[in-house]
């Protein structure tokens, strides 16, 4: 500060002056606080929606590969056997979805549960899928939470086990151990009592039901399930039908008959960072050798997931964006427009303290702080302000819209609104003080 | 013709030789204007409503600008225009009283005669402290003191506003029409402050239309037609 030693006495004098007129002080504040609001109540949910979509990609697992191929049996054994054997795994998913729960309410609604089989070779690295949106399944973590995963035995036997998810768990057994508990395909099919014997004869050959060994959670696949059922629950208009992913030995799936129609998914696991990088070398060698061969042969790592959430939610974002800085600009030059009556009003108090020595700059720091000062109370006020508005909007968004929202309420946001209302305070105070500085002093004491 | 006053070999405190000032560049206001004023001395400026008395106390308390001439202010010559490093020759300098007080009413009375340190380096010091206490207890603000301006009589704003401009200690006093807004009581008051300054050796400029505040020793000037003429 120019010439100003006793800066605790200017200080304090800034802060009288600020509380000197109390109506100002809080009209000056509200303009500032309604933008401020807007603005972060706007930001953090903007980043909830963001994150969240995140989160669900970022579950992809770390050093994986994902390669979802149609190809012959042939080639998915040599390039099984080519690259990595130790770290592959496939997941055969078969096509066609069976019913593995349905039942009718007193109102006639039905709820169902669809699954897909996934024959898996083993799950000894906890890989679940996912489905990401209606053309992505991506492999996601899953924690498991009673019993085992599939193991190297379940797949030399043959046995026919099988592994679900938690909600799968309860809404087929409630608050029953699911373990050891049958998992039957095709219950409650409609119209399954029409088949004619003839043709469940042949269904009579293989066995329609697989032993729960199992059960794990995947928070993301969890949550979307429950969600669509509470919202079947609530909402009740007409039926519903949910679907998930269930695991059974790859062997079993065999014996089962579900290989026709299946879609496979190879996934390489790797510990390290220079494994992986190698692998993922190796098969894009392969993806550009094979992919014209095969109707599909497709890619994916995490960093991949990433850039297409990314990619998928950017327009969002800048719309977003948009919308928030077009109220910001207007919300600010309200601001603006008040702090420049303010000063206007002030102008004899310029003249007074120039006469009393004061210089320009001197002038314009007082209303900067003055502003700055302001500005903070603003923001402080709209982060707790927004914080909840953004909880209740979140809250409203998940019991209303069922769609899966956490508010996140994250230090990035805080950041930035304190950055945004600095420079509030700044430039919107700094161009009326520099005018009202700039008044010769003559000039400014006749105001008075 | 504007009068030069001479007094021994001594240096001015202020010195203005063919001042001009005008407004509009069609009438000048203040016209080849010539003023000494040394250590000690008492000026009365009176002078018709409009004749650039208020003009001619700006100039010379460098709130505003002059078109042509010299200023010089304790020695140091000023520009034409008023540039913003004599801000600190103004704060240094000189002390200033105005008929309409210009005081900041929302804070107190003691605040408003610290005003002008918020604008220096000078450290408020026990010195500072003690020459504060004195000018209270001498202009009888003692009681007031934490008072809000806002809630004042004009006599005691005007006292106020006098203990602001002697705060510093400055070499000049300027005042325009100190006592327009007093009563018969706060403007002998008033004078009699002013009286014991010039003693102390200031220079004090008045402007005034009440000709019995003066007396036979002091330097009384008529303001008219731009220029300066001893009474
Ligand atoms: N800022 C200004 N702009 C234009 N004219 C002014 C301004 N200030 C004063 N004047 C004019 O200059 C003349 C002198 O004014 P002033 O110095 O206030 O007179 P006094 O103090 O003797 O009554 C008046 O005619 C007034 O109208
Ligand atoms: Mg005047």
């Amino acid at each position: 500060m120019l010439g100003i030693k006793n800066n605790i006495m200017f200080i304090r004098h800034v802060l009288m002056m600020v509380f000197s007129n109390v109506p100002r002080l809080i009209l000056s504040i509200c303009g500032l606080f309604v933008g401020l609001l807007v603005l972060t109540t706007g930001n953090i949910l903007m980043n909830s929606y963001y994150d969240e979509a995140m989160n669900r990609a970022c579950e992809f697992s770390t050093n994986n590969i994902s390669v979802l191929l149609e190809a012959d049996d042939e080639f998915e054994k040599k390039i099984i056997s080519d690259i990595d054997t130790m770290q592959v795994e496939l997941k055969r998913v078969s096509m066609s979805s069976e019913s593995i729960y349905s039942e009718q309410y007193s109102n006639g609604n039905i709820c169902s549960l669809n699954a897909k089989v996934v024959g898996t070779t083993s799950m000894d690295s906890e890989n679940v899928l996912m489905k990401y949106n209606e053309n992505t399944t991506i492999p996601v973590h899953g924690n498991l939470t009673k019993g085992r995963f599939i193991n190297q035995n379940d797949v030399s036997k043959k046995n026919n086990c099988v592994v679900i998810d938690e909600f799968t768990a309860s809404l087929l057994f409630g608050e029953e151990d699911p373990i050891g508990k049958k998992v039957i395909l095709g219950v409650g099919n409609i119209g399954m009592e029409n088949v004619s014997d003839e043709d469940n004869v042949v269904d009579d050959e293989k066995d329609n039901s697989f032993t729960v060994v199992g059960v794990f959670d995947n928070y993301q696949v969890t949550k979307s399930n429950q969600l669509e059922y509470e919202k079947f629950r609530v909402v009740d208009n007409g039926n519903i039908v949910m679907s998930t992913y269930i695991y059974v030995p790859y062997t079993a799936l065999d014996e089962n008959g579900f290989q026709e129609d299946a879609q496979d998914y190879l996934i390489w696991h790797y510990s390290d960072n220079s494994g992986y990088e190698k692998g993922l070398q190796v098969l894009n060698d392969y993806k550009t050798v094979y992919s014209h061969k095969y109707s599909k042969f497709e890619l994916m790592t995490k960093d991949d997931m990433k850039s297409a959430v990314k990619k998928e939610l950017r327009p969002i974002k800048l719309f977003m964006w948009l919308i928030l800085s077009a109220l910001l600009i207007i919300s600010g030059i309200n601001s603006m427009n008040t702090m420049f009556f303010s000063i206007k009003e002030r102008i004899g108090e310029i003249g007074i303290k120039k006469a009393m020595g004061a210089n320009a700059t001197d002038i314009i720091v007082q209303f900067l702080m003055e502003g700055i000062f302001m500005a903070y109370i603003a923001a402080a006020m709209s982060l707790i302000v927004g914080g909840i508005v953004a909880e209740l909007i979140g809250k409203g968004i998940q019991s209303m819209l069922f769609i899966n929202f956490k508010v996140n309420y994250s230090m990035e946001t805080v950041l930035f609104t304190l950055i945004v209302a600095g420079i509030y305070g700044i430039v919107f105070s700094f161009i009326p003080s520099y005018y009202g500085a700039g008044r010769k002093v003559a000039d400014a004491l006749r105001f008075e | 013709m504007s009068t030069l006053c001479v007094n021994g070999n001594e240096q001015p405190v202020i010195e203005i030789k063919g001042l001009r000032k005008t407004y509009d560049r069609k009438r000048y206001v203040l016209d080849n204007l010539e003023l000494k004023l040394y250590s000690g001395d008492m000026t009365i400026i009176e002078g018709k409503s409009g004749t650039g008395k208020s003009t001619l106390m700006n100039v010379i308390g460098l709130l505003d600008d002059f078109n042509e001439g010299t200023l010089c202010i304790d020695g140091i010559e000023i520009n034409k225009k008023t540039k913003r490093k004599y801000s600190i020759i103004r704060a240094q300098k000189i002390g200033f009283v105005f008929q309409a007080y210009h005081l900041i009413e929302a804070i107190s009375v003691k605040e408003n005669i610290m005003l002008p340190f918020l604008y220096s380096n000078i450290n408020v010091n026990n010195d500072i402290k003690q020459r504060y206490d004195k000018i209270v207890t001498d202009l009888g603000l003692g009681e007031l003191e934490n008072k809000k301006v806002a809630l004042l009589s004009g006599g005691e704003k005007q006292r106020v506003a006098i203990a602001r401009a002697l705060i510093k200690d400055p070499k000049i006093i300027i005042a325009d029409e100190p006592t327009g807004n007093l009563d018969m009581e706060n403007t002998k008051i008033v004078i009699d402050v002013f009286r014991k300054l010039r003693e102390m050796g200031k220079v004090i400029i008045i402007v005034t239309h009440d000709i019995s505040i003066a007396t036979s020793d002091d330097k009384r000037f008529y303001l008219k037609e731009g220029k300066l003429m001893l009474c």
